[in-house]
């Protein structure tokens, strides 16, 4: 029988031995999918959730320990199979049957909370990567364990330990030492970790007798700097949208320009030829003074400044800003001050501007229990009975506009039957991180209240909303990037 | 004479503690050769080694003409190894165990495992983990039989069953490897049950072959049964040298 044969019989083998197991699985992967996609049940969605990770780390062990390269009373270690085979079919059962049928549940919700085609890869990799990353150390630590008992010790030991060595690891990259910093860094550390732990149990099925205390301290390490490599993720600071072709080309460049005021030197910072549905981000890279005796950077409190957010046409929000200003202070040194004032120094700004473009992702009847979906978000207005005055909204959204982007945020507006349009605000909001099906996909849950206007607000008092507004709808809009321009500036004192 | 199994000094060891000292042993082809020791004798890391299990310390091994290290997964369809606390795949029944079995060994027997199969009188539907201590061993006994292996290789197969087991199970052994001239090699610390069988002898003590010779020649030198033999052996702590002498 070849290799790839051996592979083939021996996870049939499996899987049929660890069916009860399978099946178990698979039924508890189907209750968390129909809560998910049901909208009911937060408690048991994450209590579901967790019982996955566990039953699919105690099914690994199962299929594992079923032919265990550390025990010599095993039956296969006598049998005409090549170990490597026997480990490959292992990976083989574990994988098709965690991550498989995960990503089929995970894919059944993403189509329930119509996730836009575009984000699915995104989406799935992540669900791919994260549950990997469960596996990845409980195949060496089920590898190197006789019986489910060591195997339940040794895993609580690891996570234990790659906490240890992960927080350690992190906040060595935050204090600006060696670390984790941008998510390709993070790449660059995960894969060869993965690689490791996967390479432990390779040996361990080809000799089995590889010092177990040895392959236990690379596993905790290798596994933590693992875990803390994906935990950084794609979140990486600086990362630069890709530069795309936008309608925008004529807002660069900006301008801007400092100027003295009450004794302090600020920097105005202007953008000219916005257009409305679109919003502009100043991302600034890097700012300093150039002047004949070198050039010394400038701290900047914030980086990013969002400079203009309209709303986008026809839905009564007003036009965009021709003369959106933001204003700096940099902490200039007196010397700094002189020479700029007296024109013996530039200040010059490197950085890139960021165009998003806002998207109506969802319409609904604004009465009480409907539920909406759209490009990723549902979202479920809550019964009278819960509200006090108010709209409250219950939402679950997955995923991010962008890779690089952070928390999805959304704009929310009322349009009365009439066609005339409010903006809402949300306040009071609390989420939570829910993930769905199983974890990956950047994806919370959140109850918040929107509010309208002062004046919105003085129309209602004392009236439930929802009867003054028959007919009504919740709009949503949600802020997508579409492009990046890089930006280049120098500009003397006027 | 052709040798399936030849071992030169061989050694190996747990830790510190040595388990092997410079093992000498020689199984010839076609025999039906008797392992015997007291426990901790080394008897069982010598079988294992012999599958390629275990990895010697030191010394040579040969087995079926290969010689070296651990031979590869081809080399082990030639070899039917049973020992006792072998953990059989518990969740299969005999049948699946069979059909899981039989594409792996060039020379599986279909025929041999349902002849085996009605002698030892097991139920194919019942799963392995529910057999009784003797049928567990039947059907170990049964897989190994029925891949046709050119070398038998049984360690303490027959320990803690009852008469009746054993008695079935020597007959399946017996019989089948009689007629299919295969090497049988035996581990066991119970004289009685292998005296029938071995037509060559070897006792094993602290690591070492005390004595290694065919059983005939062997009981008619000491003049005493094979039992009495090896309490004197072993109790002596005689070199291989003085009692070959």
């Amino acid at each position: 029988m070849t290799k790839l044969g051996q592979v083939l019989h021996v996870a049939r083998k499996d899987l049929w031995l660890a069916r009860g197991w399978v099946l178990g699985y698979v039924l508890l992967l189907l209750l968390v999918t129909a809560a998910v996609v049901l909208a009911t049940g937060t408690e048991f969605r994450l209590l579901g959730r967790l019982a996955l990770l566990i039953a699919a780390m105690v099914f690994t062990a199962v299929v594992i320990q079923a032919d265990s390269p550390v025990r010599t009373d095993a039956f296969w270690v006598t049998l005409p199979l090549d170990p490597g085979a026997v480990l490959a079919a292992k990976l083989l059962t574990v994988v098709a049957v965690v991550t498989g049928t995960g990503l089929v549940a995970q894919a059944v919700a993403l189509a329930d909370f119509r996730a836009p085609a575009a984000a699915w890869p995104g989406l799935l990799g992540s669900t791919l990567m994260a549950t990997l990353a469960i596996l990845a150390p409980a195949v060496p630590l089920a590898a190197l364990t006789r019986e489910l008992k060591g195997f339940v010790l040794a895993i609580l030991l690891y996570f234990m330990a790659s906490t240890i060595v992960g927080t350690w690891l992190v906040m060595r990259a935050s204090t600006g030492q060696d670390g984790l910093g941008s998510g390709r860094q993070a790449l660059v550390i995960a894969l060869p970790a993965a690689v490791a732990l996967v390479g432990v149990a390779w040996h361990q099925y080809r000799s089995r007798h590889f010092p177990r205390i040895v392959a236990l301290l690379a596993l905790v390490l290798a596994g933590g700097t693992a875990l803390t490599a994906l935990t950084a993720g794609a979140s990486g600071p600086g990362e630069r949208p890709p530069v795309l072709a936008t309608e925008d080309a004529p807002i660069v460049p900006l301008e801007y320009s400092i100027w003295e005021a009450s004794g302090k030197l600020r920097v105005h910072i202007g953008l000219h030829g916005g257009r409305p549905g679109r919003a502009y981000t100043l991302h600034i890279e890097s700012f300093h003074v150039a002047g004949p005796t070198g050039t010394s950077p400038l701290p900047l409190r914030e980086p990013s400044m969002r400079l203009i957010n309209p709303l986008p046409n026809g839905v009564g929000s007003r036009p965009a800003d021709d003369g959106a200003r933001r204003i700096l202070e940099p902490d200039f040194t007196a010397a700094e001050q002189a020479a700029l004032l007296d024109r013996a120094a530039r200040l010059v700004l490197e950085g890139w501007i960021e165009a998003e473009e806002a998207r109506e992702i969802l319409r609904m009847p604004l009465a009480e229990g409907s539920v909406g979906r759209g490009a990723g978000l549902k979202m479920a207005v809550l019964p009278v009975a819960e509200r006090s005055g108010t709209i409250h909204i219950q939402s679950q959204a997955v995923g991010r506009p962008q890779p690089w982007g952070m928390r999805r945020e959304f704009t929310y507006l009322l349009q009365w039957a009439d066609g005339n349009i409010l903006p809402l605000r949300p306040v009071a909001r609390s989420s939570t991180s829910a993930g769905l099906v199983l974890p990956g996909p950047d994806s919370w849950f959140q109850v918040a209240e929107l509010v309208p206007n002062e004046m919105w607000q003085r129309q209602l008092a004392g009236s439930p909303e929802l009867e003054r507004a028959p007919g009504a709808q919740l709009v949503v809009y949600e802020w997508v990037s579409v492009g990046s321009h890089p930006v280049e500036l120098t500009a003397v004192a006027r | 004479m052709k040798l399936a199994v030849r071992t030169s000094g061989l050694t190996h060891s747990y830790g510190r503690a040595a388990s092997l000292r410079g093992l000498d042993l020689a199984v010839p082809e076609g025999s039906f050769y008797t392992l015997l020791g007291p426990n901790g004798a080394g008897k069982t890391t010598l079988l294992r080694i012999l599958t390629g299990v275990l990895r010697p310390s030191g010394g040579s091994v040969s087995v079926l003409g290969h010689a070296g290290p651990p031979p590869g997964a081809a080399f082990r369809a030639d070899i039917g190894y049973v020992a006792e606390g072998q953990r059989l795949p518990e969740g299969l029944t005999l049948t699946e165990l069979e059909r899981f079995l039989a594409p792996l060994y060039p020379r599986w027997d279909a025929a041999l495992a349902a002849d085996l199969r009605a002698r030892f009188r097991l139920d194919p539907t019942r799963r392995i983990g529910r057999l009784s201590r003797g049928d567990y061993m039947k059907a170990a006994l049964l897989c190994a039989l029925a891949s046709r292996p050119r070398l038998l290789i049984l360690d303490e197969p027959f320990t803690g069953m009852d008469v009746r087991v054993r008695d079935e199970l020597v007959r399946g052994v017996l019989g089948t490897a009689d007629e299919e001239g295969w090497t049988v090699l035996v581990s066991s610390h119970d004289i009685g049950e292998v005296e029938m069988l071995a037509d060559h002898v070897g006792i094993l003590d602290e690591g070492r072959l005390v004595l290694e010779e065919p059983t005939e020649p062997l009981i008619e030198r000491f003049g005493k049964p094979l039992r009495d033999i090896f309490l004197q052996v072993t109790e002596s702590g005689a070199s291989p040298v003085e009692v070959r002498a």
